[in-house]
């Protein structure tokens, strides 16, 4: 008799399953900041670390390790008015996207005190900026939501 | 956390570990130890059971390492997850092509049978197991342990906790089930593994997944308690699905076993 009530408990749970799953699914997909989320707040929660800030920076449509970086918004490097590359030491590593193929990124290093550097043909003038205070040189790639 | 601290990529680079010396170690010891003590060498079977022990001690602290890093340090960002998936892919791609290695046996053995075995198969002799017995049962257990495990993932992505570990527990027990099964038919076999090629290559493949039924097991009991800690949540959960994942290739090489040496090799 109690296997019976066990089993039948068991069947009620399975098909209320379904109704469970169809009905919340609305709140439980991964868009954090609704205030019906209780499964996914839990699981934010849960998170911890880089992977907490990589969700805190999801949840507000944000790549935490591409955001705000200064490549993107710098206008248009030209021998006149290159773009100022800052480091915190005397040369830094810059790459530009080859016009041809995108997926190709071109590398070069920009010196303190060389003239303006172009990397491909027709492409942007860099050149560098020393910059004494470590705060400084990552400034151009801080994104403020983290800080706590 | 101060975002001029905070690591600019989404990568985990690993701190340095004692496990992998400890793994190369213990799996040195094991095989040295089996070696000798296949060939009754002096204290073999310790040297054996010493690297063996070491071996699983490595696997128990090496993967509580990683269920540490991935639940309590945070560092399974989202690229992190995608490495751990293509591992788990390219382990599996692996498994199958060991199995395959099993299936290639059976059929260059069966498809044009040696005359040294009367040039048929089953060999002339061997008495072979009816698939429609416990062979039948057993698919049906797997195939019905395939559907339970799902039913735990369900559970775990809407973040239903209690029924993710009543599934699992189904699950769990019915891959037990499955086992003991297994091990009844071979305890009953009317064949030996030295029973010329059939005993070979039928307890060859069959063994090798009972013993991938057994991981199977351990992994998803693994699963069991990290779910009733509440390590899983329904965004992160990649431990479960990679059991998951490993449980459908076992169920599916099973199939292939049912199909091509119970039910066809057996005719």
């Amino acid at each position: 008799m109690a296997a019976r009530q066990l089993g039948s408990a068991l069947l009620r749970r399975i098909a209320s399953y379904g109704q469970t799953t169809s009905g919340g699914s609305a709140v439980r997909t991964f868009s954090a900041g609704s205030s019906k989320g209780n499964e996914l707040l839990e699981g934010m929660e849960h998170a911890t670390g880089l992977e907490k800030a990589e969700k805190d920076g999801f949840s507000k449509g944000i790549n935490i390790f591409t955001e705000g970086e200064a490549w993107l918004q710098a206008p248009f490097g030209t021998p006149e008015k290159p773009v100022v590359v800052t480091s915190a030491f005397t040369e830094r590593i810059v790459g530009v996207t080859d016009p041809e193929d995108d997926s190709i990124v071109v590398w070069d290093f920009i010196r303190q005190g060389e003239p303006p550097k172009q990397i491909i043909e027709n492409g942007e003038y860099f050149v560098l900026k020393q910059v004494d205070n470590h705060d400084d040189h990552f400034k151009p790639h801080t994104w403020t939501g983290l800080d706590s | 956390m101060s975002s001029s601290t905070l690591q600019r990529h989404p990568f985990h680079l690993v701190d340095p570990s004692p496990w992998p010396l400890l793994g190369a170690f213990a799996a040195l010891c094991t095989t040295f130890g089996a070696v000798m003590w296949m060939h009754a060498y002096q204290n073999g079977g310790l040297l054996f059971s010493f690297g063996f022990l070491s071996l699983l001690y490595t696997m128990a602290v090496w993967w509580r390492d990683v269920t540490k890093e991935a639940t309590y340090e945070g560092h399974h960002t989202k690229a992190v997850q995608t490495g751990l998936r293509w591992g788990m892919i390219l382990f599996i791609v692996s498994e199958i092509m060991f199995f395959f290695a099993f299936f290639w046996a059976f059929f260059h053995s069966s498809v044009a049978p040696a005359i040294e075995i009367g040039g048929i198969w089953p060999p002339k002799g061997i008495e072979v197991l009816s698939p429609w017995e416990v062979p039948l049962l057993n698919t049906l257990i797997l195939l019905l342990s395939g559907a339970s495990v799902t039913w735990a993932h369900h559970a775990i992505l809407c973040g239903e906790k209690q029924q993710a570990i009543i599934s699992l527990i189904v699950t769990i027990v019915l891959a037990i089930i499955f086992t003991g099964l297994q091990g009844l038919e071979y305890v009953e076999a009317p064949f030996s593994i030295s029973d010329g090629v059939y005993g070979c290559t039928f307890f060859l493949a069959t063994g090798f997944h009972g013993f991938h039924v057994f991981i199977g097991t351990c992994f998803l009991t693994v699963c069991l308690f990290r779910q009733h800690f509440g390590h899983f949540t329904p965004s992160h959960h990649f431990g479960f699905e990679a059991a998951a994942w490993y449980w459908h290739f076992v169920d599916v090489v099973w199939l292939f076993l049912f199909v091509s040496i119970y039910w066809w090799g057996g005719q």
